[in-house]
């Protein structure tokens, strides 16, 4: 039997202003939803997944085209009728996930219904409840706002990456109960590069610009360096009870990736803090000497771009700063990483993926002997994901000692050694 | 959500930085409310106090003038005053007099009459002359005409009598005192100032007082037998606790006794000898108290300064209303994506206006109560004990609680403004006109409001004719500084979008900052260039009237002293200051366009001897020796007026008259408007008599003009020869009401404009400490890649001086471009000369602008090393 279509779009296209002119974010797009499906959307940031999202949740209205929604063309409707169309029928869930929950509110203040609070024991938050936003954890946060949107039973969801800041465990819980919304009923809608989601998909709708794209070039290395490789010893670091990092050891060789994974919570990120200097070890010794940016290479989860400055000004900016301007190095980065159509651009006129991918550039500018990257991938679909990975793996050919946090088990197939870590301790090596 | 609902009241406890602004919005906005009627209140008591002051206590309290009453019952009628003078309100120590006329015998064979007089403390309020001891004071007048001195003894008779046989009686000299008219302005005599003074400059003076004691009074009159004895009892009032209320009741209070005083037989009048009919069928009493003419002076002063006090509390509530909608915006911004959520969920703008409204409700309360609380504290603290009484305080209160409804109103309606909505929502009109640039607004009423002030809309005349700024005086240069501001803004963000990345990096960060700019930044210049062009405006125009008045005073007065003569008269005997009798011929002379010219005449040494000017650069006290200059003969060398058009004759009464133009400057003498020539007077005499006319013309005036302590003046000028009348200093022009309201307000618009200037810094400054927040991040890791702290402290301070200067550039060139087209237009004495002229305080507008900068640049360089003292690494974790 056909499924009955419940949003149909038909050359939809928009455009945002920017700096540098307008920029194109769809470009006639085409596609069909069907109803009690769930459906992923997929594509490379940038390509406007999330736009399109919008444009479906009428946040937003199209340049042209028509968006439909059981055959009523949702552009043409009143401000009263799209007021009732985004209460009544589409819940949107936006990507960070602290921005899908009322922050002076209670957890349990959300549900209308205090029966929907049952909601919240498969997810695992039946004991925060009375919690507010900022009392839970980036994990807690994504799967309370989760549980928040199934309870408004809408007959579509449209969710912006949910599982983008979720360790594998967490996503997975993520992607069963958005399953199981679609097995009730409910039209779901994804914009995701998680290839869990994509798997689990009924239907996936790839935004990919057919135009062919140079790939994976990877920066050139003149100025390759001799690398210093990082030694870590019986690292510990406590907060009160908890045991953040705890009696951490391992050895990265210059000129080699080494994968820390672990779920949210694990302590990895705490451990690329202290190896970066941000916060001091109770004991044990990183290893680590000079910090300077020419030194260690540093990639946060918010990257700390800085807002006037354009794509190539923010990539060339530790250059600038040292007094030693290579253009063509900084050229080299943005060709590898994708971003060199984005050069002239501020950072928010760009998307989170390719803000991710700058700060990256950014970070190994300077060739340094260690690079400290926490989660790099985590707003990469997959082909910006290799991106990444193909800069990373030519800043190892220049000899640095590239260190990856993340929770995303992909990474393992790029690493000369991946560590396990849980509970702050490191589980297992592979050498 | 239902839960949003229950939570609103206290919801903003949630977000400290939102509570603040809105206690604060609310606080500001209930103060500056209020302020109004308590500043009325505050100036009506102290322009009453400052009335009573100037018109002094005694003639603002209640005078009782008692006529020809027995001599019997003088003792009991000064009794029944005090007892009566406990009834009254804000009474002072009454002062009683008794007094007869009588005549002095044997005076040289000239009748000369004196007024026995016993009076409340009046020895201290003469200037004794000579004498010791006890006895009897007569004036220096009286002394000299009857050839007394202390010691000797005067003989009285009768006040009207041809009777050789009349009683004498005789009374003991014991000091001399100097003339009560040089002596006038101690309030203590303000009630007999018409006995004192001669009605007019032809009279004669009237008889001086004989001050003796009661007792004495009583023997010379049991002596004399005078047909009657008149009485005056004065209760003065006691200045120091009137309030304008009180003082009202206390006209009441006035008004009743006044009448109870007029009743025949009444208790209240008997036993001070009121209710009686005299034989020419008036009133035996005379009751009067200038209090009323004091709390009408008073409500003028507040109707002329009603505008002013609009002006401070309307900027100031303005301010606060802004403020109140700048908080709705905020509100918003800092609450990004809870609005975006609930737009997600289909929630109305409308209900999200209402429900911060809620939320707002009783932050405004609290903040509102504050802002009440410390204009009420500062009134109490600041104006006379009892300003406020409950009517006034109810009117604050009402005003106040408007006040913060309307800033709940305006923070909610702005919420609801910001509340996200679609980018195609909005009506294709209203985009399109978002296209527009705002500026254009502000630049087309400059246009309007300068059209209006060269036409004549510069000044407003009060009630009581006094002339003030006019609110489009005001609002010029906030109008065009808003516009220009903008435009400026533009052009400064674009020149710097110009800078290469190669040039240094404190000014490529400052430079790409600004060009990064957005909406909070511009309007935060724009504020501080329009409070800084309100500052420099109202400085500006502060220095000119300044300038003008003082110019004007010394133009029109001469020197320190002026007083009116016959020109014809001269000093003949020595006077102690320097001093300059001018002829001043307004009526006889013309120029051939028929136009008239005045002729000032005078000694050219006397006159720059006597002539005071200020350090302006058109002295014309160098130029007056030209005066001397040999000319040819009938020829009148002169030093023209401004004004004075370049011709070669003048007509003086008919005939026509050669004039040889030796320089031109203001010179004292002149008025505004109508040219003049100054003039030797010897070379005016020779010309006069060379071209067959009189000198002085028919309708010439003369006026002395003196240099010195114009006290010491005064006092010399009534002792010499000529008595000079109406004489002037110059305090009297510069203590022109309209000379003062003006200061008055061009002194609340600088003292408005300072605050938003501050206002403006501390916005900025605000501005940059977010940003810094935000900034933790970007900082640290600038901090790794090797930029220091000093650096980057160095760069925001660039960035903030340059904002700063700007803002400061815009404004001086708007303040002083829009003083010097309105400078003649608010000259609050047009008809002194010479014109208002431009004055602008540059070193105190170059130290307040840049200072300004200097001082904003090191605060943002504070901010930015706290800043980087922050712990990143929080910043850094990812919860």
């Amino acid at each position: 039997m056909l499924e009955p279509t419940m949003i149909e779009c038909r050359d939809v296209r928009k455009t945002y202003a920017s700096s540098a002119g307008g920029v194109e974010a769809l470009h006639a797009v085409n596609a069909t939803f069907l109803a009690g499906k769930l459906s992923a959307l997929v594509g490379p940031s940038g390509c406007g997944k999330s736009t399109l999202l919008r444009l479906l949740a009428a946040l937003d209205g199209p340049d042209s085209g028509a968006i439909c929604a059981r055959d009523t063309d949702v552009a043409a409707l009143s401000p009263g009728a799209l007021r009732a169309y985004r209460r009544d029928v589409v819940t949107y869930v936006a990507q960070r996930a602290v921005a899908n929950l009322v922050p002076h509110l209670r957890l349990r203040d959300h549900f209308e219904n205090r029966a929907d609070l049952q909601l919240l024991e498969p997810l695992g938050l039946s004991s925060h409840a009375r919690s507010r936003p900022d009392q839970l954890s980036g994990g807690e946060q994504a799967r309370a706002a989760l549980a928040v949107a199934v309870a408004r039973r809408t007959p579509v969801m449209l969710l912006d990456e949910p599982t983008a800041e979720l360790d594998r465990a967490t996503a997975r819980h993520v992607v069963e109960e958005l399953a199981a919304a679609a097995a009730r009923g409910v039209t779901v809608i994804v914009a995701t590069h998680d290839p869990d989601v994509v798997e689990q998909a009924d239907v996936v709708v790839d935004m990919t610009d057919p135009q062919p794209v140079t790939d994976h070039v990877a920066p050139s290395s003149p100025g390759a360096r001799v690398g210093k490789p990082l030694v870590v010893r019986s690292v510990t670091k406590r907060y009160g009870e908890t045991h953040a990092v705890e009696n951490v050891s391992f050895e990265l060789p210059a000129g080699e990736i080494g994968v820390l994974l672990g779920r949210s919570g694990s302590g990895k990120s705490t451990l690329l803090m202290i190896l970066g200097g941000w916060l001091p070890a109770d004991s044990g010794d990183t290893g680590v000497g000079s910090t300077s940016w020419a030194e260690v290479g540093y990639l946060p989860q918010r990257f700390g771009l800085l807002p006037e400055l354009s794509v190539a000004e923010n990539v060339g900016l530790p250059m600038r700063i040292a007094g030693d301007v290579d253009d063509e190095r900084v050229q080299a980065l943005l060709d590898a990483l994708g971003l060199a159509h984005l050069a002239t651009r501020l950072p928010a006129e760009t998307s989170i993926g390719q803000q991710q991918r700058v700060a990256l550039a950014r970070a190994l500018v300077q060739r340094p002997a260690l690079l400290l990257a926490d989660e790099p991938t985590s707003h990469q679909d997959r082909r910006s994901a290799d991106r990444v990975w193909a800069a990373i793996a030519a800043a190892r050919e220049d000899g640095t000692a590239c260190l990856v946090a993340t929770h995303d088990g992909a990474a393992a197939a790029h690493a000369d050694r991946v560590w396990e870590i849980a509970d702050g301790r490191l589980a297992s090596g592979v050498g | 959500m239902r839960a949003l609902w229950l939570a609103a009241p206290l919801a903003l406890t949630r977000y400290a930085g939102v509570l603040a602004a809105v206690v604060v919005a609310a606080a500001l906005a209930a103060g500056a409310a209020a302020s109004s009627p308590f500043v009325r209140a505050g100036v009506e008591s102290s322009s009453l106090r400052g009335e009573v002051s100037a018109m002094s206590k005694y003639a603002a309290g209640l005078s009782i003038v008692s006529k020809q009453n027995p001599l019997a019952g003088d003792t009991a009628r000064r009794a029944a005053a005090l007892r009566f003078g406990r009834r009254l309100a804000f009474a002072g120590r009454p002062v009683l007099t008794t007094r007869f006329p009588a005549q002095v015998a044997g005076a040289d064979g000239n009748a000369l009459t004196v007024i026995v007089m016993a009076r409340t403390g009046a020895i201290a309020h003469v200037k004794p002359l000579s004498g010791s001891g006890t006895g009897a004071w007569v004036s220096r007048a009286a002394a000299q005409t009857a050839s007394l001195r202390p010691g000797t003894t005067l003989h009285l008779t009768e006040f009207v009598t041809s009777d050789e046989k009349a009683p004498l009686a005789t009374v003991h000299i014991g000091h001399i005192y100097e003339s009560l008219e040089t002596n006038l302005e101690d309030p203590y005599w303000a009630n007999l100032v018409q006995d004192i003074r001669p009605p007019t400059l032809d009279s004669s003076a009237p008889p001086s007082y004989l001050f003796v004691s009661e007792q004495t009074l009583l023997r010379l009159a049991r002596i004399l037998k005078p047909d009657k004895v008149d009485n005056m009892f004065e209760f003065p009032v006691a200045a120091s606790k009137l309030r304008y209320v009180a003082a009202q009741k206390l006209r009441q209070q006035y008004t009743r006794l006044g009448n109870e005083l007029r009743q025949a037989g009444s208790r209240t009048s008997a036993p001070l000898g009121c209710g009686r009919v005299l034989y020419d069928s008036k009133p035996s009493c005379e009751v009067s108290s200038s209090l009323e003419a004091a709390l009408l002076i008073a409500s003028n002063d507040v109707s002329a300064l009603s505008s002013t006090i609009w002006l401070l509390s309307g900027c100031a509530l303005g301010i606060a209303l802004l403020v109140a909608a700048a908080v709705g915006v905020f509100l918003v911004r800092r609450r990004r994506d809870e609005a975006e959520l609930l737009f997600a969920r289909g929630e109305r703008s409308v209900t999200f206006a209402v429900r911060i409204a809620l939320e707002c409700l009783v932050p405004v309360v609290v903040g509102g109560a504050a802002g009440f609380g410390i204009a009420l504290l500062a009134l109490r603290v600041a104006a006379p004990a009892g300003t406020l009484d409950s009517g006034t305080e109810w009117s604050g209160v009402r005003y106040a609680v408007v006040a913060c409804a309307v800033a709940i109103f305006l923070v909610a309606l702005t919420a609801g403004a910001a509340f996200p909505r679609r980018s195609d929502a909005q009506h294709p009109l209203l985009r399109r006109l978002r296209r527009v640039p705002w500026e254009i607004l502000p630049l087309a009423g400059t246009g309007i409001v300068l059209g209006l002030l060269l036409t004549g809309g510069g000044l407003v005349h009060d009630a009581s004719g006094d002339v003030h700024p006019s609110l489009y005086v005001f609002l010029l240069p906030v109008l065009a500084a808003a516009g220009l501001g903008g435009v400026a803004a533009r052009a400064f963000r674009s020149g710097t979008r110009r800078t290469p990345p190669s040039a240094p990096l404190p000014l490529f960060f400052s430079a790409r900052r600004i060009a990064a700019a957005r909406g909070l930044v511009i309007a935060v210049v724009v504020a501080a260039a329009t409070s800084l062009a309100v500052f420099a405006y109202a400085t500006t125009l502060s220095s000119t009237v300044s300038r003008a008045i003082a110019e004007k005073a010394y133009v029109s007065n001469g020197s320190d002293v002026q007083g009116v003569v016959d020109p014809s008269e001269q000093i003949y005997n020595h006077f102690p200051f320097p001093a300059a009798i001018v002829e001043i011929d307004t009526t006889n002379a013309f120029i051939s366009d028929g136009h008239s010219v005045d002729i000032v005449a005078g000694d050219p040494t006397q006159l720059v001897d006597v002539i005071r000017w200020g350090p302006w650069s058109d002295d014309p006290r160098p130029l007056i020796p030209r005066l001397d200059q040999s000319a040819p003969r009938g020829v009148l060398t002169a030093i023209a007026s401004p004004d004075m058009p370049d011709v070669g004759a003048i007509t003086d009464q008919g005939v026509t008259v050669p004039i040889h133009i030796a320089a031109r400057a203001p010179f004292p003498g002149m008025s505004g408007g109508r040219p003049a020539l100054l003039v030797s007077r010897s070379t005016l005499r020779q010309v006069a008599a060379a071209h067959h006319f009189s000198d002085p013309g028919f309708g010439a005036g003369g006026v002395i003009w003196a240099r010195g302590d114009p006290r010491q003046i005064e006092g010399a000028l009534l002792a010499s020869n000529i008595r000079p009348a109406f004489l002037t200093t110059y305090a009297h022009i510069r203590g022109d009401p309209s000379v003062r309201a003006g200061k008055r307000s061009y002194g609340y618009l600088r003292t408005i404009g300072g605050a938003a200037v501050l206002l403006a810094l501390v916005a900025l400054l605000l501005y940059l400490q977010a940003r810094q927040r935000e900034q933790i991040i970007a900082g640290a890791l600038l901090r790794r890649m090797g930029r220091r702290v000093s650096a980057d402290a160095a760069t925001v301070a660039l960035e903030t001086a340059a904002l700063v200067l700007v803002a400061f550039i815009v404004g001086l060139v708007v303040a002083v471009s829009a003083a010097r087209l309105v400078a003649r237009h608010v000259d609050p004495l047009p008809q002194y000369a010479p014109g208002a002229a431009l004055v602008a305080p540059w070193t105190t507008l170059l130290v307040v602008g840049l200072g300004a900068a200097v001082v904003a640049g090191l605060l943002a360089a504070g901010l930015v090393v706290r800043a980087s003292r922050t712990d990143a690494s929080e910043a850094l974790r990812v919860a």
